[in-house]
C-alpha cells in the first residue's frame, strides 16, 4: 500500500492544477448519468469507466459547521439553531440532503447575528484584532483580509476585499458595528457554508482541487473542522506537495476527531445512533427507559476502545461478529444475565451467545418493534446495510400483515405463511432467515428461548441469494461466521465507507476506488474498519473532480 | 451586452427541466406585473395515512356524511368526496408516488413544489409551506414534498418554527400584530440588508462556476437569501403582502408549544391561514398522520414522543392506547387490521373523524379571510386531501383502486364540488395523477406533466 500511495502522490504533483483531461470524464459519461453500483455483482475495477468525484460544493455537515465556527470566532461552544442534519440513504448529511432552504437560511441568518454578536461581547475577536477597538482603514482591510481568509479557508477575491469593506465601513458608520457586519455576513456567505471542490479551471474535463481545496477536504474528511495554522499555511504556500501531504494525513490520522468519525461511521451504518431515545411498549418492558442509557454507554465504550487501538479492542469485522468484550454498569450486567463488575461497572466477557457488537442490546433493541422482536426486521437491517443488498418496497397492492396467530403457531410460521408466497416471496426468502436467526433476543435484547408467541425457536435458516456464501447454517454461529467470511460483505462496507466520506453512493465510476480501499484495508479475510476509512484519501482520484455541465 | 449575470436575474423557471438547464435567479420583492390585476389562487395538499372504515366514512343512503365525515357537512357545498381513486398508473400506496406521481423516488418533484413553481414564474416567489403533524425526519415514507430535483424536502412538525420560517421572526406572545413600519428603514435595517446583499452577491459568483444540478441547490439557496432580504425592503420586519386585516391576528397561539398531537395539526392550519391571509404563501403541504410505522422501519418509530404524550386517537392518551388494547402502532397494526378487530374499528373510525375535523377548520379559517379579489381566501383555494391507504385496507380487499379522496374548493376555483362521486369501474377506477393535474390548472398552474401523468380528468371541472 505504501508504494501505491507513493505513486499517487507522484501523480499528484505532476498535475500541479488545471484541467488535466477535457472529456467529462473517462468513460464519456457525465456523473448523474452513471449508474450506480450494482451490489448483487462482485465489484470489478475496470480503469476504463473509473472517474472522479463531481466537482461542486458541498454544504458544511452541522457538525462541521459548529466547528468551524467555534474556532473561526475563538469561543468555548457554539451551539447552533440549525436543525440536525437529515439522513440520506444511509448516513446523516449526505450531500443531496443538506440544503440551504428557508429553514437553514433563516436559522444560519439569527445564528449569525447572534455569534457575530458575541464574539465582540466576549472580547474574542478584539484579542485577536486588538485594532477593532478604533478600526481606521487599515485596521479595515487587514480584519477583512485576515478574517475572511480564516472563514472561507481561502483568501479572498479582490473583489471580496471590497464588498466586505465596504460593508464594514457603512456598518460602522451607521451602528459602530463594522466588524459584527462583517462577520455576519461571512457566516452565512456560500463561501463558508459550502466547501469547494470545484478545481482550478472551469472548462470541462477533470480538474485539480486547488491547494486551499485539497486543504480543506483533508481537514474536513479526518476531523470534521477547518484546517488548522499548519495546513493553511502549506495551502497558501501551495506547499501541498508528496511529502507535505503524506505528513499532514499522518497528523491528521491520528487526531482524535478522526477516531471520534470512524465511530461514528459505524454507528451510522448499523443505524444505532438513537438507542437512548428509542421507545418500547412500557406495559411489556418497564426497565427499558432505565436501560437505554446503558446501552448507550456499552456501544460507545465499545466503538472508542475499537478506534483507539486499545488491547483487546479491534476495528475489524470482529467488532460486528465476534467480540464478546462489553463494558456494562449492574443494570446491563443483570439484562446480559452476568455478574456485575467490581466497582459497578466495567469490562467483562459475555458468554458465547452475545458474541458480536451485531447481538448486543443497542443494536437489537433499536432494530425491533415497540413489543414485539421484528424478525423481518433484523433481516432487512443485516440485508441492506451489511451485504448492501437492495430490498424494495412490498410491490403494488402487497398485504403487509400478518394474519392472526392459530394455537401453537410460531411467530416464524406466522411470518413465513404472510411472506412465504406470491410476490412477496422473492425479497422475504432473503430476508427472513436472518432474522430468525437473531429471534433469541426480544424487542430489548433480552435473551430467551421461545419467541413472541411462547413457542421454542428455531434459529437454523438458509442464507440465499448472496454472491458467495449462500447455504444453510443450523445457528446463529454459523450464519456469522459465514458472514464473516464474505468477500460481498467485505465490498459493502467499502461502499459504505466510500458513501460515508464521499457523502454518496458509489458509482459505475468508483469501483476501482473502493477496491482499492478494500485492498489497503486488508481484503475481504482481514478487513479493518481503520483503515479501511482513511484508505479513501490514498485513492488514486481523490484530489481529482470532474467538472459538471 | 447583457451579462450572464445579468441575464440570470431576469430568468424565470418554468419546468424542472428549465431549473436543471437555468442559472442563479434573483427575484424582485416586488410582485411581477402579471401578477397584478389577479386573483391569487391557492392549493393545499393533505396527506394522511389511515384509509377508512367503509361503513363509517362512505354515503350510507341516508346522508352523504357518514360518522367519519361528519365534521366536513358544514361545508357539504365546497366538499367532494371521491371513492375509487386509483394508482394503477402511478405505482403503490406510497405518500411519495401520490405527491410525485411516480414510483421512482428521489427524481420527480411532488405537486405543491411544481405547483408553487408554477407560481414562480408568474412572479410569486414564495415556496411551498411543507408540514408535518406528527414526524419529521423520522419516516421516510411519510414525506409528502419534493423539491424540483426530485429530493426530498424536510417537513416542519413544530409550529413555532414553521412560523419563524414563514414570517422571518418569532411569534409575538401577545398576540399582537407585527408593528406596521414606520418611517422608512432604520440605521438597523440598512446594515442587515446590506449583509444579505453581500451574502446574495458571493452566492451570485459562486453560481457561474456550478453544474446544472448544484445550480439548482444554490437556487434554492438563493430563494431563500432573496426573501430574507425582501423583508427589508419595506424597511422593517411586517409581513410581505398583507391581503386581509386577519393577517398578524391570532400569531400568539404559535409562542407556546401545542399540548398533543391533534392540537398541533390545528396549529399548523392557523399557520396556513395566517401566511395565506399575508400573502406569504400560496401553496401548503401537510402530511397528516403517519401514525408510526412499526415494520419495515422501525427505528424511525418515536412512539408517544413525537406524539406529545398523547394518542392518535382522540381523547386517549399514548398510554390510555396501549392500556386499551390498542398497539403502538396505529398503522400496520391497526389501520391494516381493523377488519377482525372492533375496538380496532372503533379507534380508526374515531380519528378518521378527527382528521376531518382538522381539515372543517381549516376550511373555516379560510373562510374567515376576506380576499381583496372578493369572497374569502378559500374562495380562490383548492384543498386535495389524499389518504395513503385503501378502502378498507390496501392489499387485502380493494387493493390500489380506492383511495379516500376529499376535494375541497372555493367558489372561485372552477372545481365541480359539493357531492359524492363513485369513481370505481371496471377500469379500476380514476387515476390520482389526472386528478391532480386538473386541480392544478385551477391553481395558476397548468403543468404538462405531474410524474408519469400527462392526461387530466376533466369531469371534476365546473
Amino acid at each position: 500500500m505504501r508504494m501505491r500511495i507513493e505513486v499517487v502522490i507522484l501523480v499528484l504533483l505532476g498535475a500541479c492544477s488545471g484541467v488535466i483531461a477535457d472529456a467529462p470524464g473517462a468513460d464519456g459519461r457525465e456523473p448523474s448519468e452513471r449508474a450506480p453500483v450494482d451490489p448483487s455483482a462482485p465489484l470489478v475495477c475496470d480503469p476504463t469507466s473509473e472517474a472522479p468525484l463531481p466537482a461542486g460544493i458541498w454544504r458544511l455537515q452541522r457538525a462541521a459547521l459548529t466547528n468551524t465556527l467555534r474556532e473561526l470566532l475563538g469561543l468555548d461552544e457554539v451551539s447552533l439553531e440549525l436543525a440536525p442534519d437529515p439522513v440520506g440513504v444511509t448516513f446523516a448529511g449526505e450531500v443531496d440532503v443538506l440544503r440551504m432552504r428557508d429553514d437553514e437560511v433563516n436559522a444560519i441568518a439569527r445564528d449569525a447575528a447572534a455569534l457575530a454578536d458575541r464574539a465582540m461581547r466576549e472580547g474574542t475577536l478584539l484579542r485577536r484584532f486588538p485594532c477593532l477597538s478604533a478600526p481606521d482603514e487599515t485596521c479595515r482591510s487587514v480584519f477583512v483580509a485576515d478574517f475572511g481568509r480564516l472563514a472561507f479557508r481561502r483568501p479572498l477575491t479582490r473583489d471580496e476585499q471590497a464588498r466586505y469593506e465596504a460593508l464594514f465601513s457603512l456598518a460602522q458608520e451607521e451602528l459602530g458595528e463594522g466588524p459584527q457586519a462583517v462577520v455576519e455576513a461571512m457566516i452565512q456567505s456560500p463561501s463558508l457554508l459550502y466547501r469547494s471542490e470545484l478545481g482550478a479551471a472551469e472548462r470541462t474535463g477533470i480538474v485539480r482541487m486547488t491547494g486551499h481545496e485539497l486543504a480543506a477536504w483533508l481537514s474536513y474528511t479526518f476531523t470534521d473542522a477547518p484546517p488548522d495554522e499548519a495546513l493553511a499555511a502549506l495551502a497558501d504556500r501551495d506547499a501541498l506537495d508528496a511529502s507535505t501531504l503524506r505528513e499532514q494525513v499522518s497528523r491528521l490520522a491520528a487526531d482524535p476527531r478522526w477516531r471520534a468519525k470512524k465511530a461514528r461511521f459505524l454507528r451510522e451504518l448499523l443505524d444505532v445512533s438513537h438507542v437512548a431515545t428509542v421507545e418500547k411498549d412500557p406495559t411489556r418492558f418497564p426497565e427499558h427507559a432505565a436501560l437505554r442509557a446503558s446501552f448507550e454507554r456499552e456501544l460507545e465504550a465499545l466503538l472508542e476502545r475499537a478506534f483507539a487501538g486499545a488491547e483487546g479492542g479491534g476495528a475489524d469485522l470482529g467488532l460486528l461478529f465476534d467480540t464478546r468484550e462489553a463494558f456494562v454498569d449492574a443494570a446491563l450486567a443483570e439484562h446480559y444475565g452476568v455478574a456485575a463488575p467490581p466497582g459497578g461497572e466495567g469490562w467483562v466477557t459475555l458468554p458465547e451467545v452475545r458474541r458480536g457488537l451485531l447481538r448486543r442490546a443497542a443494536f437489537l433493541a433499536v432494530h425491533s418493534g415497540v413489543a414485539i422482536s421484528s424478525p423481518i426486521t433484523r433481516g432487512y437491517v443485516i440485508r441492506t446495510r451489511i451485504l448492501c443488498d437492495v430490498i424494495p418496497d412490498p410491490p403494488p397492492g402487497a398485504n403487509t400483515s400478518l394474519p392472526d396467530p392459530e394455537p401453537g403457531m410460531s411467530e416464524r410460521d406466522r411470518i413465513d405463511a404472510a411472506t412465504g408466497s406470491g410476490s412477496c416471496v422473492s425479497c422475504h426468502a432473503r430476508m427472513n432467515d436472518l432474522g430468525f436467526a437473531f429471534d433469541e433476543f426480544d424487542a430489548v435484547g433480552r435473551h430467551r428461548d421461545v419467541d413472541d408467541l411462547g413457542v421454542p425457536l428455531d434459529l437454523s435458516g438458509m442464507l440465499a441469494d448472496t454472491q458467495d456464501v449462500d447455504g444453510p447454517f443450523d445457528d446463529p454461529d454459523a450464519l456469522f461466521d459465514r458472514l464473516r467470511g464474505s468477500r460481498q460483505v467485505a465490498e459493502c462496507m467499502s461502499l459504505q465507507a466510500f458513501r460515508f466520506l464521499a457523502g454518496r453512493g458509489a458509482t459505475s465510476g468508483d469501483r476501482c476506488t473502493t477496491l482499492d480501499m478494500l485492498s489497503a484495508a486488508g481484503g475481504p479475510d482481514a478487513l479493518d474498519f481503520d483503515a479501511l476509512l482513511g484508505a479513501y484519501v490514498h485513492t488514486d482520484n481523490f484530489a481529482m473532480r470532474e467538472v459538471t455541465r | 451586452m447583457i451579462s450572464r449575470r445579468g441575464f440570470l436575474r431576469g430568468s424565470l423557471f418554468t419546468t424542472a427541466g428549465a431549473a436543471l438547464g437555468g442559472g442563479l435567479v434573483f427575484r424582485s420583492a416586488q410582485r411581477a406585473m402579471a401578477d397584478e390585476g389577479r386573483a391569487a389562487k391557492r392549493f393545499i395538499f393533505i396527506g394522511s395515512s389511515s384509509g377508512c372504515v367503509p361503513d363509517q366514512y362512505w354515503p350510507n343512503g341516508a346522508t352523504r356524511f357518514n360518522y367519519s365525515t361528519e365534521p366536513l357537512e358544514r361545508h357539504a357545498a365546497s366538499v367532494s368526496i371521491l371513492r375509487g381513486v386509483s394508482m394503477t398508473n402511478g405505482g403503490d400506496h406510497r405518500p411519495y408516488v401520490k405527491a410525485t406521481g411516480s414510483r421512482d423516488r428521489d427524481t420527480h418533484p411532488s405537486i405543491d413544489q411544481l405547483i408553487a413553481q408554477a407560481h414562480r414564474a408568474s412572479g410569486y416567489d414564495r415556496p411551498p409551506l411543507v408540514l408535518c403533524g406528527a414526524s419529521k425526519n423520522e419516516n421516510l415514507r411519510g414525506w409528502l414534498s419534493f423539491g424540483m430535483d426530485g429530493v426530498r424536502v424536510l417537513p416542519e412538525r413544530e409550529p413555532a418554527r414553521a412560523f419563524a420560517t414563514v414570517f422571518g421572526r418569532e411569534p409575538s406572545a401577545s398576540g399582537a400584530p407585527a408593528p406596521a413600519p414606520s418611517s422608512g428603514p432604520g440605521p438597523r435595517d440598512r446594515v442587515r440588508r446590506a449583509i444579505l446583499e453581500t451574502v446574495r452577491d458571493d452566492l451570485e459568483r459562486l453560481d457561474e462556476r456550478l453544474g446544472a444540478r448544484e445550480r439548482i441547490r444554490l437556487q434554492e439557496h438563493s430563494d431563500a437569501v432573496g426573501r430574507l432580504l425582501a423583508r427589508f425592503e419595506s424597511g422593517g420586519d411586517a409581513p410581505r403582502g398583507p391581503i386581509s386585516g386577519a393577517c398578524g391576528e391570532g400569531e400568539g397561539v404559535f409562542a407556546s408549544p401545542p399540548e398533543h398531537y391533534l392540537a398541533r395539526c390545528m396549529r399548523h392550519m392557523d399557520l396556513i391561514a395566517l401566511a395565506f391571509a399575508c400573502d406569504e404563501r400560496r401553496v401548503a403541504s401537510f402530511m397528516m398522520t403517519p401514525l408510526g410505522h412499526d415494520n419495515m422501519r422501525p427505528n424511525h418509530y418515536r412512539g408517544d414522543a413525537y406524539l406529545g404524550g398523547a394518542s392518535a386517537v382522540p381523547g386517549l392518551s399514548a398510554a390510555d392506547q396501549l392500556a386499551d388494547g390498542l398497539p403502538g402502532d396505529l398503522h400496520q397494526s391497526v389501520a391494516h387490521h381493523w377488519a377482525s378487530n372492533e375496538s380496532f374499528a372503533r379507534a380508526l373510525a374515531q380519528i378518521h373523524r378527527a382528521e376531518a375535523a382538522v381539515v372543517a377548520y381549516l376550511i373555516d379559517r379560510l373562510q374567515g379571510i376576506p380576499d381583496p379579489a372578493g369572497g374569502s381566501v378559500f374562495d380562490h383555494t383548492a384543498i386535495v386531501w389524499y389518504n395513503e391507504h385503501a378502502d378498507p385496507n390496501h392489499g387485502v380487499n380493494a387493493g390500489r383502486g380506492a383511495f379516500p379522496t376529499v376535494i375541497a374548493a372555493g367558489s372561485q376555483m372552477g372545481l365541480d364540488v359539493g357531492g359524492y362521486r363513485d369513481l370505481r369501474g371496471g377500469s379500476g377506477g380514476e387515476v390520482h395523477g389526472r386528478i391532480l393535474l386538473s386541480v392544478a390548472d385551477r391553481v395558476g398552474a397548468p403543468l404538462s406533466q405531474f410524474g408519469t401523468h400527462t392526461e387530466r380528468f376533466s369531469a371534476i371541472l365546473a
